[in-house]
């Protein structure tokens, strides 16, 4: 799938910013995985050592060769379905709108929009050492609304996306103020019409 | 003592495969469904997909000379095992 049908592209918006949690943020579950990948490994070699026979029976052996790859299979599946949680969250912006895609889990998905002009507030923070040194942090962008905001979690320069951000979001309110004004013109125009009687 | 066929856990062991293929499946059909073909996520189905294939390899090598049909007491009393001792 196209990311145009993905988020159902309108004729003449563009996409200007796609964002994803910067990689730094990955390495812990890396870390995670390395340390799970070396269990068997250790076990295997203290088994060797403290108890040489219980590796070689007729039923132990195979019986731990298959768990020991089930195991390394499972930490696969485990690892990759992070993976997927981690790069699947995505934040689309537009020239109309931002598109929040969150992926929650394996099985769970949430996808909600937010159009440009009725942004009211964008905060981005940098907290922390390591993130100060990778320049990655949250963008916050709030409306009107009390309820609806959407957060940029983790995302690489957010100071440079929250001024791409609000400036965008003066374009789409300044385009929305022509288009208010031209159907205004236009109900206008009509209302004038009905009044001299030309239109029945 | 209990007797129990060697082709069981073998059994077990493709009942998981089926599952494992299944999730691998949901995790791949995610990267299509979200437009996210990237670099990034064609080199970890890749290093996911290699490392997936040689464990699979290994277990084959490693399993290739046992006797599948053989019937073995569930518990064994080795000599050499220093914990049953």
């Amino acid at each position: 799938m196209h990311l145009s049908a993905l988020i159902k592209q309108k004729p003449k918006e563009l996409v200007h910013h796609v964002l994803r949690r910067h990689w730094i943020t990955f390495l812990p579950r890396i870390g995670t995985f390395l340390i799970l990948f070396s269990v068997p490994i250790i076990l295997y070699l203290l088994f060797k050592s403290v108890t040489p026979g219980l590796l070689t029976g007729g039923f132990s052996y195979p019986t731990f060769v298959l768990f020991a790859s089930s195991y390394y299979l499972s930490i696969y599946l485990f690892f990759f379905a992070e993976f997927i949680t981690f790069y699947l969250d995505e934040w689309i912006i537009t020239s109309d709108r931002i598109v929040d895609i969150e992926q929650l889990g394996l099985f769970s998905r949430s996808v909600s929009e937010l159009d440009l002009y009725r942004i009211q507030d964008v905060t981005s923070d940098i907290d922390g050492v390591i993130p100060t040194f990778f320049n990655y942090g949250n963008v916050t962008i709030k409306t009107a609304s009390t309820n609806a905001h959407i957060i940029f979690k983790n995302i690489h320069a957010p100071n440079k996306v929250r001024a791409a951000l609000i400036q965008l979001a003066q374009d789409g309110r300044r385009r929305k103020n022509r288009s208010h004004q031209k159907n205004k013109n236009v109900l206008a125009e009509s209302k004038n019409k009905v009044i001299e009687g030309t239109i029945e | 003592m209990i007797f129990l066929p060697l082709y069981l856990p073998l059994m077990l062991y493709a009942l998981f495969l089926i599952v494992f293929s299944l999730f691998m499946a949901v995790n791949i059909y995610h990267i299509s469904e979200s437009a996210s073909f990237t670099i990034p996520s064609f080199v970890m189905t890749s290093v996911i997909a290699f490392l997936t294939l040689t464990t699979l390899i290994i277990t084959i090598v490693l399993l290739k000379d046992v006797n599948w049909t053989e019937m073995l007491p569930l518990i064994e009393f080795s000599s050499s095992n220093t914990f049953i001792q």
